[in-house]
């Protein structure tokens, strides 16, 4: 096959990933604004994807390697072909959208690195994989990353709950759309430059790179606008999911919580070296904030579908690109029939997807976009004292009060 | 295999920065309506230690900064 032509659709696929990642991964960042309405769904999803555009241009380093070094790359190891890139994120779209479907939260990425290594199985053997990276970096911070923004965010939920009294808990919204805001932002620069990673590395091996090249302005401007396409687009199904269904009715306080849990996370597991996934995080800490206050329910079954997602993620993506690059072998029109089997299946996957329609419809909001003013208490007799303006209106009231009060006593 | 050092290290960090920033925007918001005189510019300063930290947040997100 044409090498040009076959570089042209693993950046069309690798594009199509980083728009599924994007709508897969807004939740992590607004189902909890969206579910408590501190931003209305259309708004909540618009600053995301902007911040998902931002975050994109702003980060500078590129991937060295395309599997972060579950693939003996490189130098002594294998030579990861444009076929076999193909194949990866074959596997890696369809599994993101059969996930999306399903509604469950699984990590992109997860499924970016499962499709490479089911390719890179067919092509180089088990060898080519490095078991050591793949517990190290994958299984173990698959438990660590859900169990740990759990225990934080259930504290800071305890923290929220005991500090704030009830009639000013709504101002917490305010403060949700700023730890949602840094989270969507920490998205951009991460994620995009794993796809921005896969084009130019793509480029590199058919040779219109040189090696050690940084990527080109157009494959920058590409991701971000690919991955910001996807975070407008809004995985609702997602969202309603870490939103709504794990944890029935998240209050302001706890969403905020749960995000300030998971920003800090993110940030401190990226900047101290120990990397946690993302949507996993997001999870945990959802499920710790439902443990936090008092009346509120994790639904345990969806935890575990949400678990036994995260569990297959990276074999059901490699099944499926091993099952693409089986087929990809097949020379002259392999690589065709991966293409069209692949839009067909994406096509499928969509239309049955409007048999149960999940929009921003979907997200009743009383007051949407409204900050709810604290209901004022009962002013106490104390009070009268203060208020600098004499207003007519206030001075009637004053003896009603009191004399309530005296009645009552 | 498993640098649990740095992962002790992430806890413990994650937990400090989620438990100190959810405490002082409570306390902003429990000193944000009152009667006492001092409450107000004490809830405001708390949110500029918010804002503090949020530029802090964007300083580690942006590569570009380090």
């Amino acid at each position: 096959m044409d090498l040009t032509l076959l570089v042209v659709l693993v950046i069309g696929l690798a594009l199509l990933f980083d728009f599924t990642n994007g709508f897969h991964d807004t939740a992590n960042a607004m189902a909890t604004p969206i579910a408590t309405g501190a931003l209305k769904p259309r708004v909540a999803v618009g600053i995301a994807a902007i911040l998902n555009l931002v975050g994109a241009f702003l980060s500078t380093e590129v991937a060295r390697t395309i599997s972060g070094g579950l693939i003996r790359e490189g130098d002594g190891g294998v030579q990861i072909t444009p076929v076999l890139i193909l194949a990866g994120l074959i596997g890696a779209i369809v599994w993101n959208l059969l996930t999306w479907l399903l509604g469950l939260p699984s990590s992109s990425s997860h499924a970016l690195f499962g499709g490479l290594i089911g390719a890179a199985i067919v092509g180089f053997g088990f060898g080519a994989i490095d078991g050591g990276v793949l517990v190290s970096k994958i299984l173990i911070p698959a438990v660590l990353a859900p169990v740990t923004a759990m225990g934080i965010s259930f504290l800071a939920t305890k923290v929220a709950y005991a500090l704030v009294r009830k009639g000013q808990r709504d101002g917490f919204k305010r403060g949700q759309i700023f730890t949602s805001s840094l989270v969507s932002l920490a998205h951009g620069t991460n994620d995009a430059q794993k796809t921005m990673g896969v084009i130019t590395l793509t480029l590199i091996a058919a040779g219109f790179l040189d090696t050690d090249a940084h990527p080109p302005f157009w494959v920058i401007a590409a991701c971000a606008l690919a991955i910001a396409a996807g975070t407008y687009a809004g995985g609702w199904r997602i969202i309603k999911t870490l939103g709504k269904d794990l944890t029935s009715d998240i209050e302001p306080a706890q969403g905020f919580a749960a995000e300030a849990s998971t920003t800090a996370t993110i940030l401190s597991s990226s900047y101290l070296g120990f990397a946690l996934s993302t949507t996993q995080v997001a999870s945990g800490s959802v499920i710790g904030t439902g443990l936090g206050r008092k009346g509120a329910k994790v639904k345990w079954g969806t935890a575990g579908k949400i678990a036994i997602g995260w569990l297959i993620t990276i074999p059901a993506a490699g099944t499926l690109a091993a099952l693409a690059a089986l087929l990809a072998k097949v020379e002259p029109w392999g690589v065709w029939v991966d293409v069209v089997v692949a839009l067909l299946v994406i096509g499928g996957i969509y239309l049955w997807s409007r048999r149960n329609r999940v929009s921003h419809r979907t997200f009743h909001q009383p007051q949407p976009g409204q900050f709810v003013k604290p209901k004022k208490k009962p002013k106490k007799a104390k009070k009268p004292k203060k208020p600098k303006k004499p207003k007519k209106s206030h001075k009637p009231q004053k003896p009603k009060h009191k004399n309530k009060n005296k009645k009552k006593g | 295999m498993i640098d649990w050092p740095a992962f002790v290290t992430v806890v413990v960090a994650s937990l400090v920065a989620a438990c100190g920033v959810v405490t002082v925007f409570s306390l902003a918001l429990r000193l944000g309506d009152g009667e006492a005189a001092w409450r107000r510019p004490v809830s405001y300063a708390l949110y500029g230690v918010c804002v503090l930290i949020v530029a802090l947040g964007i300083y580690l997100i942006v590569p570009a900064f380090h």
